[in-house]
């Protein structure tokens, strides 16, 4: 409550200036104006917001006003106007006008003037812009500027323009010329782009912009691959297609449908199998159709690479080497692209993995996908049946089964043959242990003989003779 | 506005080969529908003889100037023209038409006809109405010139125009692309309309429409055949006293033997006699002609096709089964229904084989003119071309002619979307060309368009050829 809203109730007259100097710009904008016929109390009520509906006083509706009628008297003449108020020509049509107060009706020509649309404007050019760039062996220019003409009459209708195109050539009396519809839109397109190319740009956007709308791809005799007339005369073949032709397109096109669809499907399933078999690995990410052929060639390579036995190996390695020395007789007999690739890897230090050049089964259907991997994530562990022994052989040469810590590619071959070499190794002792043994067992029934069973003395003949091996 | 202020009040008329039609812009329906054909005499005798046998009211024809622009040796002719002229028996009359291929061609008896139009017909003083007049797309320069010279100098109308009459029926039909074939009296014609542009590369027309087919029906009528041991007289009204009432269930064959007006038929010329003739026949064909609308024709099939009860003036009365089929397939199979032994109307004979047009020795269907007119337009326009074909002009009223024509183009362009339109109003079809015209003329935007009489009498008639494309 203010003071102003004290001074109401109690009917006392508005505040001197001097008590409402202290801040009457503030006030003023704070508070918002009592609209009329709202009271006091009822508008204190309504806190800052302005009262949306305003009260309506049925006294004040109003009656539609009564049509006053006009003192002035209509009619209809017969007035003549020319239709073409940019000539200066006699008013030859007639036609009948209101008009009013008896005073005639003012011509209204500018009325049918404004019908007076013209379509597309046709670029122009000067003369001194013809003899710098336009200039062609195949138009003079005459008739560029009959081709303009018509353009201009036809409002850039091609098709028409080609239609009415008979451009009689004045060196060669009576002898009409004509012109294709994209000999018409190959020059004029031509002549455009010129003109837009050489006029400077006050927007060099807008200009590119132009270029491209402007493009357009003719053929000429010596041309076939240009676009225009490629596409009319493949639209033109369309037209006469049988009907049998046509029930083989459109089988052979649900066919392809077909087959799309199921690709898709047997792509997304291998994909999704792939991702749950090998996670990350397995390098199907966002898998595209080019490069996902050689997935399934993928998982047999990577349970290869574990199980290698060394007959495998041996063989990787050599054809590493010969990759790696391409002079070889083996360069000579290879077919050209192989020699290049090789070559080619050389320069580069580029050691091809030896999966990939792998032709296994599944390997030579599929091409094969390689994720790439860290060479220290492949290095070979030892065989299951003799993991321990060789870890502690190998503990006790002072070396880590598990860390390596530069793997190189030689690195991992001598890791690998060494764990080989410790595997054999191991097995050599394990037969040497189970020979002694025998011997020694057969030693100690030696003096007290007991003759042998049956099963027992072929197992000491097989054993020995695998000895002897 | 109230009233239509882009009214004008222009006439249109609408040359063609067997009717011309006249009438006020803007309206649906000519206000005129006269024949084209005209009777003349020559001067001396008509006074003495036409009165004398009673031949007819000759107050409408126009006796001024009847020989002053005559050439050579019609001196002293007198026409009679419009619907008092050639449909009233005169003594000694011969009868003509002033259209030749479409075009007009003989300035005297049109201008007698046009006169006629104006002056009696619709009573106007042409002095205040422009002149809307169609021409065929392939109207040659000579009969442009002739009839704005009839225009301009004979009536001295301010203002004319002369429209296409085949982008005139597209716009009849609402319609700015459309191919439009009009199967007319002299002509069948398809004329491509792009944006309003008749293309002149694909419009085709041959002589294969009503006047050949009556000239084949009236050889067949006149002979006996196997079905009817006895020629048709096919005599017109005017040349019949009396005839017999023909009782209805009759079925025996029995020759009609009304009684003549001898008194008529010692003075009827030959050309009126056949002239009679032709036009019951055309009453005949307009009856009862159809078109076997989804297979072929052939002689077992049609005689278990719907019959039709019909009598001539002479009193032949039959129901009329097969015959009505028979011909009308000329119009889709010339090949096998054309009988080229039947000698043709001269004037048919007059037509030349060229790139857009055929003779009578190489008639083909209405359905390959068609094919024909849209394959020799450019690729682009065809599809919108086949998807508005419009069919008007008198032969378009034969019944089952749309159907058939629709299963015969789908039968030679399979891929393609067809649609056909064809009014469904007769005198929309029959006027097709007259209709676009009215509309064309009382349309505010158009004005700009008419040729002015002193513009015509600055520039002479090329101003004609420039405005009018």
């Amino acid at each position: 409550m203010s003071s102003s809203d004290v001074r109401a109730i109690l009917d006392l007259p508005h505040a001197s200036s001097s008590s409402a100097a202290a801040g009457p710009s503030r006030k003023a904008s704070q508070q918002i104006k009592r609209p009329e016929g709202i009271s006091r109390e009822v508008f204190a009520l309504m806190g800052n917001n302005a009262a949306s509906i305003m009260p309506s006083y049925p006294s004040a509706a109003r009656y539609k006003a009564r049509p006053v009628p006009s003192s002035q008297k209509t009619r209809w003449e017969w007035s003549a106007f020319n239709p073409m108020p940019s000539e200066e020509r006699p008013q030859v049509l007639h036609h009948w006008r209101k008009s009013v107060g008896g005073d005639p009706a003012p011509p209204r020509e500018e009325y049918f003037a404004t019908f007076n649309s013209s379509g597309p404007s046709v670029m122009q050019f000067s003369q001194m812009e013809y003899d710098q760039h336009l200039k062609d062996s195949d138009w003079t220019q005459q008739e560029t500027s009959y081709l303009f003409a018509l353009l201009q009459e036809y409002d850039l209708r091609f098709v028409v323009a080609a239609d009415r195109y008979a451009y009689t050539d004045t060196s060669v009396p009576g002898a009409t010329k004509r012109r294709t519809v994209e000999e018409i839109k190959d020059r004029y397109y031509t002549i455009c782009r010129r003109l837009i190319r050489t006029r400077t740009a006050l927007d060099p956007q807008a200009q590119q912009q132009l270029l491209q709308a402007y493009t357009f791809d003719k053929c000429n005799a010596a041309d076939t691959t240009a676009r225009e007339t490629k596409r009319k005369q493949y639209a033109s073949e369309l037209f006469h297609l049988t009907a049998a032709e046509i029930a083989e397109e459109e089988s052979l096109y649900l066919e392809v449908k077909r087959i799309e669809q199921n690709e898709k499907r047997y792509r997304a399933d291998r994909d999704a199998l792939l991702r749950s078999v090998m996670g990350l690995d397995s390098g199907v990410v966002n898998l595209d159709q080019a490069n996902s052929e050689g997935v399934v060639g993928d998982i047999i390579d990577a349970g290869v690479w574990t199980q290698a036995d060394d007959q495998n190996k041996k063989r990787k390695r050599l054809e590493e080497e010969t990759n790696a020395t391409p002079s070889t007789v083996s360069a000579s007999t290879m077919p050209k692209k192989a020699r290049e690739s090789a070559a080619f890897d050389v320069a580069h230090c580029i050691h091809r993995s030896a999966a990939a050049s792998e032709s296994t089964y599944a390997l030579g259907r599929h091409p094969a996908h390689v994720p790439a991997f860290l060479r220290s994530s492949k290095i070979p562990i030892p065989k299951q049946n003799a993991s321990i022994r060789i870890t502690e052989l190998l503990s006790e040469l002072g070396i880590s089964a598990h860390r390596l810590v530069m793997p190189t590619r030689e690195n991992i071959e001598i890791f690998d043959s060494l764990l080989a070499a410790a595997g054999g190794l191991i097995d050599m002792k394990r037969q040497v242990d189970r020979v002694e043994q025998e011997v020694r067992t057969l030693k100690a029934q030696l003096p007290g003989y007991i003759p042998p069973v049956a099963g027992r003395v072929s197992r000491i003949i097989a054993g020995s003779s695998r000895s002897g091996c | 506005m109230v009233y239509n202020g882009d009214e004008v009040s222009a006439l249109v008329v609408d040359f063609g080969s067997y009717t011309t039609r006249a009438g006020y812009a803007g309206e649906d329906c000519p206000r005129v529908v006269c024949p084209s054909f005209y009777g003349y005499t020559e001067q001396g005798e008509s006074s003495a003889n036409g009165h004398a046998n009673g031949g007819g009211d000759e107050e409408d024809v126009n006796m001024d100037g009847g020989g002053t622009n005559g050439v050579g040796g019609k001196k002293g002719r007198k026409y009679y023209v419009g619907d008092d002229g050639v449909g009233v028996w005169r003594a000694g009359m011969e009868v003509g038409n002033f259209m030749q291929d479409g075009i007009v061609n003989e300035p005297e008896p049109a201008s007698q006809l046009l006169h006629h139009i104006l002056h009696n017909r619709l009573s106007v003083d042409p002095k205040e109405h422009p002149l809307m007049i169609t021409e065929p797309a392939w109207n040659t320069p000579k009969a442009r010139e002739m009839i704005a010279q009839m225009a301009f100098e004979g009536e001295e109308v301010p203002a004319m125009y002369f429209g296409s009459a085949g982008v005139l029926s597209a716009f009849a039909a609402g319609k700015p692309t459309a191919l439009v074939l009009d199967v007319g009296y002299a002509n069948s014609s398809a004329i491509p309309v792009v944006d309003g542009y008749a293309l002149r590369a694909g419009t085709m027309r041959q002589p294969l429409a009503g006047q050949l087919l009556t000239s084949q029906i009236h050889s067949n009528f006149t002979h006996s055949t196997s079905s009817r041991p006895f020629p048709l007289s096919l005599l017109p009204r005017h040349l019949i006293a009396k005839r017999e009432p023909s009782p209805l269930d009759s079925t025996e064959m029995r020759q009609p033997k009304p009684v003549l007006r001898d008194d008529r038929l010692g003075s009827t010329t030959a050309s009126w006699r056949s002239w009679g003739e032709n036009s019951v026949v055309e009453a005949w064909k307009e009856a009862c002609a159809e078109v076997v609308n989804v297979r072929g024709y052939d002689l077992a099939s049609a005689t278990s096709l719907p019959v039709v009860n019909y009598e001539l003036p002479d009193g032949y009365s039959k129901a009329w089964g097969e015959e009505r089929y028979r011909f009308s397939e000329m119009l889709f199979d010339p090949k096998n229904y054309f009988d080229q032994s039947i000698e043709p109307p001269a004037s048919l004979r007059l037509a030349q084989s060229s790139d857009h047009s055929h003779s009578l020795k190489d008639l083909v269907s209405l359905s390959q003119l068609v094919h024909d007119s849209i394959m020799s337009c450019d690729v682009d326009v065809r599809a919108a071309l086949l998807q508005n074909i419009v069919v008007v002009g008198n032969g378009a009223g034969i019944k089952g002619l749309t159907e058939r024509l629709d299963m015969e183009l789908a039968r030679l362009m399979p891929s393609q979307k067809i649609k056909i339109h064809s009014p469904t109003v007769p005198f929309e079809k029959r006027y097709a060309g007259w209709l676009g015209g009215s509309i064309l003329a009382s349309l505010g935007s158009f004005h700009q368009l008419w040729v002015t009489k002193d513009e015509y009498e600055e520039h002479g008639p090329q101003i004609i050829h420039q405005r009018c494309k």
